[in-house]
């Protein structure tokens, strides 16, 4: 399975301790349209601008590629959002995304389905990658790094999670 | 020392004068005064943001009826959030099998 994920997604994966492993374990792709994003969130030298700067050193590696979808999907939803809900429409990837709008517009308008990035760390504990403790720590952090309705999604996963034994 | 940025802003003049004006009255001079003006606005959009946050939070946890939601998110807001809920659940429920 190869995972498109856009800049929400990308951003909120790289607040994670184990953000470089992910690229050891999944094939991951984005977009060039992601790819702008994170040239300008990298312009400020703050948090999530050296996550920014974090990810496209991953990207200047190679480790994480960036392909084109040949045709643009027609959806009411950020230019970024939409090249990779079309990229993963055309190429059958997985569609990561943290933007609950784009994926509730693509779903409900083209029955495109996606997943929100904790999704990939979920996978990483279920394969014995990394322990419950730091699946934990991470979501936590992620909660406060990232906007508003990003840090609503975690906060409620962590919840749920953590009311399991 | 905190690192600052310099940059060009074209305002207009009236604005402009209202802001010494305002920047005298104070004694403070008119990047003190744009950049507290700036911080206040945004610290005003982060307490609205975190009233959002803590309105989806209770409505997630069972403790905040839609009714109550409706009064701090917007109609699309509301829209995403049930979306999310029901998103979130999917996913967890896909890791699971």
């Amino acid at each position: 399975m190869r995972y498109v994920v856009d800049t929400g997604a990308l951003l909120s994966l790289a607040c994670s301790s184990y953000f470089s492993f992910l690229f050891e374990e999944y094939e991951i792709t984005t977009t060039k349209e992601v790819y702008q994003e994170l040239l300008e969130f990298a312009q400020y030298n703050d948090f999530l601008g050296q996550q920014a700067q974090k990810i496209l050193k991953i990207i200047r590696e190679k480790r994480l590629i960036t392909e084109q979808s040949k045709e643009m999907l027609s959806l009411k939803i950020n230019a970024a959002e939409l090249s990779i809900f079309s990229l993963g429409k055309e190429k059958k990837y997985m569609i990561i995304t943290d933007d609950m709008h784009a994926a509730r517009v693509a779903e409900q308008e083209l029955h495109l389905s996606s997943r929100p990035s904790f999704y990939l760390f979920l996978l990483l504990y279920k394969k014995k990658r990394i322990t419950k403790q730091q699946l934990m720590e991470d979501l936590e952090t992620i909660t406060k790094q990232r906007n508003w309705m990003t840090g609503v999604l975690y906060t409620y996963v962590k919840d749920i999670i953590e009311s399991q034994k | 020392m905190v690192e600052t940025i310099q940059f060009s802003m074209r305002i207009e003049d009236e604005l402009l004068r209202k802001v010494d004006e305002e920047a005298g009255k104070e004694y403070k001079n008119r990047t003190e005064l744009i950049k507290e003006a700036v911080r206040s606005y945004l610290e005003e959009k982060e307490r609205k943001i975190r009233l959002k946050k803590l309105a989806a939070e209770l409505w997630l946890k069972g403790e905040l009826s839609e009714k109550e939601l409706k009064k701090a998110l917007s109609d699309q807001e509301i829209k995403d959030i049930q979306f999310g809920k029901n998103w979130v659940e999917a996913a967890l429920d896909e890791i699971r099998r």
